[in-house]
């Protein structure tokens, strides 16, 4: 089968995740600033960053990251390096487990202690993240397909509810003659950055093409588009900021006539709690694997290879743990200096292979 | 070491089943909020719960109401709770209603209590309650199996479509009461004695308290403005005999022109196909009468409209959100709101009704 299939998953997973928690928040922040201009320039840089990112690793096939590195790097500067994007994944998993804890705790089940609502989470997540490469994607794959139809579904039945305020919209357009901000741009741009996982994830899929990369620019820009101006027909221009986890709200307020469940809520609830214990399992297993790959290498599977994944898996859940003592705006703090790091930590490892495809072009062209 | 962290992985999932919930018995649920005003403290707040019961054959209608005064409202909650044997659960709240008196002050303190609470749906339908709104969770229709239902299916429009009723869900009214240029409603429901309501009115707030009762007449007439498909009937007089024809579809829009010189214009357009449904005299209906009956319709309509448009903006609310609408079409943000709360009183309204009756019904 067509590989390239897989990096139009992981995009579109990172895409749709993008409403849990930080990206609308961001950029409804900035809604009468440059949120729009900005949605529109991290369109173009987004799918610039996907696509030089997804040929130049396509130029090295079935090798890792690291084992890049390694063909240009000294060895003192590849470990540093990996540990800082390893960091960087580990991050990204569990800024979506907290968010994602706060919203059941606050959506769906208020009695429930957070202890074993995260606990629940995080058991499932290493488990699952221990899986060899290709099973996670095969299960990522999967499990999209069964949760793209309900997000679908929420989203239309979200537009076209009568009592959406289309003139709210409406409003907030005339707003978008602002010059794009930093912070919004790497918001949005965020939408864009499943690619990213492909570091790890390159190894398993040799066949692997960029191939239309105009489709990733219009379903991110759909995507965020979405994202951005939903909110406002349901909560005004102005109620919006209100609203903590906006996306949430939105889907509490349409009421389904005809179905056994009334709330659209759980509907969504449920899509995404799968969606984001996916992404989870995904970015961890990606953290885990840039991880071992540090230690020296021994022969296929063996013992210590599960105690190594099951120390770093233990101690990213450590570090989980110890961060559920943020408050709703501390969390909310970390959230944007994440999405700052990430998107520098691809910036320059987009310059990285740059230089490794160079070098190993040289090599070969003397 | 597989085994052993998967038989740990079960422990813990079975952990996850139990945790804290309480069964269906040991819980009891708010199915209406009423906040008033109280008479020693700030608010009155009255719950109606619904007793859950097992056979569904043998249902009747089990419910009871209690009442409690404090200065918050969820201290008057936390002291109901120490008067009901079981667990207070609003999960299934769908109706909120505010007392006249507390809703000619202030609503804003409640909607920001309903939002807020995170057990509480954002589409909760909330509305006035006259005299009290523990009279009107006191009315028990005959009709009514499951307590409040009537009040809910009323007020959802899942049950009787009256053109009189306006629902309006929480998060409608959080953001009419925070959006420029667009003014919150509330139905508005009457107890009558123990065993009816009415709910034809529509109140109008400003952003803080209602302003103006909108009568029955002209309640119907706001539908007719803001939701499409209304079904309702309109009178129309030619010479001495008296129709009744009913909208099978109905379609209203309108347009703020403000390019032209002078005072700008509010303009709308509103499109009714229908059916003769009622004859005050035994004329036969024939092409020509038809013709008339549409025209006389049409003027009686566009009268009738024209008058509650002058009534609302005499009153200068703005619940058809013109304010809004202003903004969508200009530009220059910084300076539109004080444009348009400057043409806001020179402003000129028009209607255009344009009333086609197709058919005499069964009978000529």
């Amino acid at each position: 089968m067509n590989q390239s299939r897989y990096v139009y998953w992981m995009f579109l997973m990172n895409s749709l995740l993008n409403i849990l928690n930080f990206v609308p928040r961001e950029l409804l922040d900035a809604r009468f600033r440059g949120a729009q201009t900005s949605i529109l320039v991290a369109a173009v840089l987004g799918t610039a960053f996907l696509s030089v990112f997804t040929i130049l690793i396509a130029k090295f096939p079935g090798k890792s990251i690291q084992d890049i590195l390694e063909t240009a790097l000294p060895k003192g500067l590849i470990i540093p390096l990996i540990i800082m994007f390893a960091s960087l994944w580990c991050v990204a998993g569990l800024i979506t487990i907290l968010s994602f804890v706060d919203i059941t705790m606050r959506f769906v089940s208020p009695d429930t202690g957070p202890g074993i609502v995260i606990i629940s989470f995080l058991v499932l997540v290493c488990f699952c993240a221990r899986m060899d490469s290709l099973s996670v994607l095969y299960g990522m794959e999967m499990l999209l397909a069964i949760i793209l139809p309900l997000i679908l579904y929420a989203i239309i039945k979200a537009l076209v509810n009568p009592d959406f305020s289309w003139d709210s919209v409406l409003q907030i357009m005339t707003y978008s003659a602002h010059a794009p901000d930093l912070k919004s741009i790497a918001a949005a741009t965020f939408s864009f950055s499943g690619y990213f996982n492909l570091a790890i994830f390159n190894r398993v899929l040799p066949k692997m093409k960029m191939k239309h990369s105009w489709v990733y620019a219009v379903n991110g820009l759909a995507v965020l588009l979405l994202t951005f101006y939903v909110p406002i027909g349901y909560f005004g221009t102005i109620g919006v900021e209100k609203h903590v986890y906006t996306w949430f709200s939105t889907a509490d307020s349409i009421r389904i006539d005809t179905f056994l469940i009334e709330r659209m809520l759980f509907i969504f609830y449920f899509a995404y709690l799968t969606l984001s214990l996916v992404s989870v399992t995904v970015h961890w297993h990606v953290g885990k694997e840039l991880l071992t790959g540090l230690f020296p290498r021994k022969q296929a599977k063996n013992r210590s290879t599960g105690w190594q994944e099951l120390a770093i898996l233990g101690m990213f859940s450590g570090i989980t743990l110890i961060l559920m003592r943020l408050d709703q705006y501390q969390l909310n703090e970390f959230g944007v200096v994440f999405l700052y790091a990430r998107w520098f930590g691809e910036l320059l490892m987009i310059m990285l292979l740059c230089y490794c495809y160079a070098v190993a072009y040289r090599r070969r062209n003397p | 070491m597989r085994k052993l962290l998967l038989y740990i992985g079960v422990v813990l999932l079975c952990l996850t089943t139990g945790c804290e919930y309480k069964d269906i018995d040991r819980r009891i649920f708010v199915v209406a909020i009423g906040i008033d005003s109280g008479e020693a403290e700030d608010f009155k707040v009255s719950l109606k719960l619904a007793i859950p019961q097992g056979e569904v054959t043998k249902i009747d209608e089990k419910m009871q109401i209690i009442t409690e005064e404090s200065n918050s409202i969820s201290e008057a909650l936390r002291l109901m709770k120490s008067r009901v044997e079981k667990e207070l659960d609003y999960v299934h709240c769908k109706s909120l209603i505010i007392g006249e008196g507390l809703a000619g002050r202030d609503i804003r303190h409640v909607l920001d209590w309903a939002v807020r609470r995170r057990d509480i749906q954002l589409i909760l339908n909330f509305a006035v309650g006259r005299p009290e709104a523990l009279d009107v969770l006191k009315v028990k229709p005959p009709s009514e199996r499951i307590p409040s239902n009537s009040l809910i299916m009323a007020m959802s429009g899942q049950g009787t479509e009256s053109p009189f009723i306006a629902s309006v869900y929480s998060y409608q009214l959080m953001r009419d009461v925070y959006e420029q240029g667009k003014d919150p409603i509330l139905p508005v429901i009457e107890a009558e004695g123990e065993t009816q309501f009415r709910i034809d009115k529509i109140a109008l707030l400003d952003k803080q308290k209602v302003q103006l009762v909108l009568n029955p007449e002209e309640s119907r007439l706001f539908n007719l403005l803001t939701r499409p498909d209304l079904r309702t009937n309109f009178p129309a007089r030619v010479d001495d005999s008296e129709f009744q024809y009913y909208t099978e579809s109905s379609k209203s829009a309108y347009k703020i022109i403000s390019s032209e010189p002078g005072a700008p214009v509010v303009r709308y357009k509103i499109k009714i196909n229908g059916i003769v449904e009622e004859n005050s005299t035994q004329e036969l209906i024939t092409h020509n009468l038809l013709e008339q009956i549409s025209d006389a319709g049409e003027e009686a309509l566009e009268q009738s409209v024209e008058a509650l448009l002058e009534k609302i903006k005499k009153k200068r609310l703005d619940p058809f959100g013109w304010g809004l609408r202003y903004g969508t079409r200009h530009w220059n943000n910084e300076t539109e709101a004080e444009e348009w709360a400057a043409l806001f009183p020179v402003l000129k309204l028009e209607v255009a009704a344009d009333v086609r009756i197709k058919y005499s019904g069964l009978i000529k």
